[in-house]
């Protein structure tokens, strides 16, 4: 019943990635910067997704992409450790912080998920602004080096310093990042998932650890935040705690608001659409986050996909998750 | 530690906590009734603390007056929202919570743009002077907090005790479908709750006003503070909240003065964590969150 | 395909359109500069403002452009910059980048390579360590307010404000002042400022024989200063420095330190008078409290003076009752952006031509760069002393006290100088002392590359 749907998007895939290629050879500068950040923010906003089809809005995610962004800087730039040896590093590093969060996280509930993943977001966030040592206290770190140029035998030298080979660079870990979670998404681990979501449902009457199942994905989703922070960190070539606060955070939580969660392409959309936004309205200055809480507001009042259609989204998956128990 | 110092602290700590319950008894309200995680009650504050600066300070007119429209003013405010975005969303705590974000940007530029930035808005204490208790010595604007807040939430208690309509917050708060059953409408409910808990806000953005520096920013320096209590205290419950807020506000106060206050609120938020980890509802909360 | 996926294909599509129509469109949205035509008079150059337009230090952004504003309307209206043979309208080109390292460098960025434009003025660190490695990138002159610079920032020029060194001079003056003084309290916020701060106000005390009783940072997130005071006034000082810390809590500790009973002399680097006479009646002020930021409508800059018509100007437009009333009085930042466009511009027509290496030599070769507080001098061995580098340009430094009645011969403001200094006077006989200073606190140049 799965299979059918694979054909389809497929076309319109290729021709996503194929312009993804082509589109920053006709950017400027600034502009593939801008994709390159987009492209960041959308692993980080799947990412956040992960997490989210197990019931948790974590207010902590945008910290704990510090964390991968934090522990690169330091290794490359203070340890000299390799940048490809250290993307993968960190995300396993980020992820055990997620681990270490989600013992007090997965057992709580509504509210108190909400505002104790912010409040152990924020105590993490306070001490990187205290120490100094390593994190450089409120200045954070600077001069982080983008990763060694790249000589292969017959081509042109590729220097990451240049916008468009970390452009691709962005790309290719994105694709890769994707590729995994959507397989982690359509699988029966990413049923599980969703089955939990609403809490007082039979999930756990047939069985499956709740908790363990938050934490997991709490792990995963936690995995590819500490990517994200590699690759923002690398780009720009400083970080500072403000960086991962309460403003970016509502930022990364309006792309899902605006683009919907029941989908695995609804955060991408709301993702671009939102930064683009973000972009076109830069002109109006001071007065731009009002148009943002206007916007926010208004896609949560009249929108009718998105967060109002996360609980048509679980019942179905739990009767096939029952069927399926039920025929084991 | 001299005693004077320990004194001080003391009489510090029961002003923070006060501070805080003040802020945290109206937010625990709006949780328990409207299943509403009022995120920008940061800014319903700072509203209270504009109006008394409008006003107090530039309309000259008396400080108690300026308190009564805070009040009616954030009050309102509270009620506006409810009917126009929270309603809506009801039951969907996420939207809510990000819809009350909204809120705070619009609030924020808001009130930056159309009153400058650049100085904190001046409101002269009304109560000047300080009060010497034992050798500790206590501004009164910031004494006054203490009986102030404890009017506030006695006032509170009674309603909700001895009313019809505070039992029937109470019944909402503990179980809305039953009361709902009951034949008490949870919409009508939530829009006196919010009503209410706004007005505190209101008042307490203008008790605070003296004594905080008035900018349109000045609510994020304390949502994280009322949110960990309040979570902490157990959502939905009143006396937890107030009981967080003493115990809370009293560390807060004490590791402020031994060391400084980003380290007393990552303990605070610590604390925080490791209760909730084996205990989800909060001190006082409910089994059901 | 059935509705549902018709229906995404139709966004996707619609947002790819986006991707490509809005980097192109965004040029031409109203607000942008437009640029005039080369034959239809005099051209137009770009400079940047890349600093805090929203969130909590808006406050040390927002207000910057309107001394900027005053400036470039003061220029263009009397036929532009003159640049070699050419005059130049001077346009305003603005980035919010929240004080967010990331966004500074997004924002540099795109002024830069978007905008074209020439100068990039910016507030302090963490965004402007971000921009700098992207100003020698792209070899455009950056003037921060208060950041460091560095060997590897050659077009970074620092020092066009006052702070840090004025709050040197500020404990070196009443030190030297007021005998009586024996032991100082020197208190700030806890951030770079804050630590920054503290050495220099630590090394101006201590420069004038004072023994520091006490010396500690609060954290940002201080609404009660009742404890920080009365762990202050538990060391016994006869004087209380806050240093740099932000007017907002300046205002507070001073309320504390009356009403806990403090006689001794208070200073401050920039206070909000008003606010402050709010809570503390001025009597208690008078003689007590000292600041080191001069007004633009003090009576030492004479009548008529560009200070005062400055102060009218700006009275005219953001005073009481003024089209854009700001609330508010004057405050610093209001010119000191406006300062450092002033530098750069006097750099360009000096060297006739934006090209940065000229502009920086031509900047060298003046003895003193004229702004609107007074000449800039170079002090190149300061710089390399504490900079590593050699560019690092000073002000000259004041310090003030609160005035109980108008003060004859000014037009405004609730404050008078009571005199006016050379930072690097005071650095000939006692830097040895500043630079111990910073070095207990890893803040000297060579700490800093090093970390």
């Amino acid at each position: 019943m799965r299979k059918h749907n694979l054909s389809r998007p497929h076309a319109g895939l290729v021709v996503l990635i194929a312009f993804s290629c082509v589109v920053p050879f006709f950017l400027s500068t600034y502009y593939c910067g801008v994709a390159t950040e987009l492209l960041i923010f959308i692993i980080l906003a799947l990412s956040f997704r992960l997490i989210l089809t197990t019931g948790g809005w974590n207010l902590a995610h945008y910290v704990v992409m510090g964390c991968g962004a934090y522990f690169s800087a330091i290794m490359v730039r203070d340890f000299g450790w390799p940048f490809w040896a250290t993307l993968p590093v960190a995300g396993l590093v980020t992820a055990l912080v997620g681990l270490v969060l989600s013992y007090p996280l997965a057992r709580m509930r509504e509210f108190a998920y909400l505002i104790g993943s912010y409040a152990m977001g924020e105590a993490i966030r306070l001490s990187w602004n205290r120490l100094e040592y390593p994190f450089g206290g409120p200045g954070g770190i600077t001069d982080i080096p983008r990763p060694s140029p790249w000589s292969i035998p017959g081509l042109p030298t590729i220097d990451f310093r240049q916008a468009i080979p970390y452009y691709f660079l962005v790309l290719g870990v994105m694709l890769v990042s994707l590729f995994i979670m959507y397989r982690i998404d359509r699988s029966r681990l990413g049923d599980t998932f969703k089955s939990i979501y609403s809490q007082d449902v039979l999930a756990e009457s047939v069985g499956i650890s709740i908790v363990g199942y938050k934490r997991l994905a709490f792990v995963i989703g936690s995995f590819f935040a500490g990517i994200c922070g590699v690759l923002l960190g690398h780009y720009h070539g400083a970080i500072d705690p403000a960086v991962f606060a309460l403003g970016p955070l509502i930022i990364l939580l309006a792309w899902l608001a605006v683009g919907g969660i029941t989908t695995f392409t609804g955060p991408i959309i709301g993702t671009v659409f939102f930064v683009l936004l973000a972009e076109a309205l830069r002109p109006l200055g001071a007065w731009r986050p009002l148009v943002y809480g206007c916007v926010l507001i208004g896609v949560l009042l009249f929108m009718p996909y998105g967060l109002e259609g996360l609980p048509a989204m679980v019942a179905p998956r739990v009767k096939r998750l029952r069927r399926r128990i039920r025929r084991e | 530690m001299g005693l004077a110092l320990v004194w001080q602290t003391v009489i510090n700590g029961w002003v923070t906590s006060f501070s805080y319950a003040v802020l945290a008894v109206g937010l625990a309200l709006i949780f328990g009734v409207a299943r509403l995680a009022n995120f920008a009650w940061g800014e319903f504050l700072m509203v209270g603390a504009y109006t008394v600066w409008m006003v107090y300070t530039i309309g000259g007119y008396p400080f108690a007056v300026a308190v009564l429209v805070a009040m009616v003013v954030v009050g309102g405010m509270g009620a506006i929202t409810e009917l126009s975005i929270f309603r809506r969303l009801r039951g969907n705590i996420a939207a809510t919570f990000m819809a009350a974000t909204g809120l705070i940007y619009i609030l924020q530029v808001f009130t930056g743009q159309m009153w400058g930035l650049g100085r904190t808005k001046p409101v002269l204490p009304p109560i000047p002077g300080s009060l010497e208790i034992l050798g500790a010595s206590v501004g009164w604007q910031r004494f006054v907090i203490i009986p102030a807040g404890i009017a506030m939430i006695g006032g509170l208690w009674f309603f909700l005790h001895r009313f019809k309509m505070g039992r029937a917050l109470r019944a909402t708060s503990q179980d809305a479908e039953a009361a709902a059953l009951q034949g008490i409408n949870p919409n009508r409910m939530a829009l006196i709750a919010m009503g209410i808990a706004s007005a505190f806000a209101g008042v307490a953005g203008a008790l605070l006003s003296p004594i905080y520096s008035v900018t349109p920013y000045m609510g994020t320096r304390v949502i994280l503070m009322v949110f960990i209590i309040v979570v902490f205290g157990g959502v939905g419950s009143i006396e937890g909240a107030l009981l967080a807020s003493i115990i809370l506000g009293f560390l807060y106060a004490v590791i402020t003065t031994l060391l400084d206050s980003t380290i007393a609120t990552i303990i605070s938020a610590l604390i925080m964590a490791a209760v909730l980890a084996f205990r989800p509802q909060g001190l006082l909360g409910r089994e059901k969150a | 395909m059935n509705r549902k996926e018709l229906r995404k294909l139709i966004i996707v599509s619609l947002v790819v359109v986006l991707a490509i129509v809005v980097p192109m469109m965004s040029g031409c949205l109203p607000g942008k500069p437009a640029v005039a035509p080369p034959e239809a008079g005099p051209k137009t150059v770009n400079i940047a403002m890349v600093t805090a337009l929203s969130g909590p230090a808006a406050m040390w952004g927002l207000p910057g452009l309107t001394g900027v504003g005053i400036l470039l309307d003061d220029v263009n209206n009397a036929g532009g910059l003159q640049v070699g043979d050419e005059r130049y309208f001077v346009n305003l080109v603005t980035y919010d980048d929240e004080n967010i390292a990331t966004k500074a460098a997004m924002g540099f960025k795109k002024v830069v390579l978007e905008d074209d434009a020439k100068f990039v003025a910016c507030l302090c660190d963490p965004p402007a360590s971000a921009m700098a490695p992207l100003s020698t990138q792209y070899k455009v002159m950056m003037i921060p307010l208060c950041a460091p610079g560095r060997e590897d920032r050659p077009y970074v020029l620092v020092g066009t404000d006052h702070c840090m060194r004025t709050d040197t001079m500020r404990g070196w003056y009443l030190a030297t002042h007021h005998p009586e003084i024996k032991r100082v309290a020197i208190i700030n916020n806890d951030d770079i400022m804050g630590k920054q701060g503290e050495a220099f106000s630590v090394a101006g005390w201590k420069s004038g024989g004072v023994e520091i009783s006490y010396v500690g940072r609060f954290s940002l997130d201080t609404t009660d200063f009742a404890p920080v005071m009365s762990a202050v006034l538990a060391t016994k000082p006869d004087a209380i420095d806050m240093s740099v810390t932000y007017p907002e809590f300046a205002i507070l500790l001073t309320e504390q330190a009356y009403l806990q009973g403090f006689t001794g002399i208070l200073a401050h680097l920039d206070s909000d008078l008003a606010a402050t006479i709010a809570r503390v009646p001025v009597s208690y002020l008078a003689g007590r409290y000292h600041e080191s930021f001069a007004e633009m409508s003090d009576a030492i800059w004479g009548d008529p003076s560009p200070q005062h018509d400055f102060y009218r100007k700006w009275a005219a437009l953001y005073g009481p009752g003024a089209p854009h009333d700001q609330f508010r009085a004057m405050i610093s930042v209001d010119w000191l952006y406006m300062n450092a466009v002033q530098v750069w511009m006097d750099g360009v027509e000096a060297a006739g031509t934006f090209d940065t290496d000229q502009v920086m030599a031509a900047l060298k070769a003046m003895d003193e760069i004229p702004t609107m507080t007074g000449p800039h001098i170079w002090t190149d061995k300061i710089g390399l002393d504490i900079l590593g580098i050699a560019n690092w340009i000073e002000p000259p430094m004041f310090i003030t006290t609160p005035i109980t009645e108008p003060q004859p011969g000014a037009i405004g403001g609730d404050r008078r100088v009571l005199d006016t200094f050379r930072f690097s006077d005071w650095y000939e006989e006692y830097g040895d002392i500043l630079k111990a200073e910073l070095e207990s606190r890893d803040l000297m140049w060579y700490q800093q590359v090093a970390e």
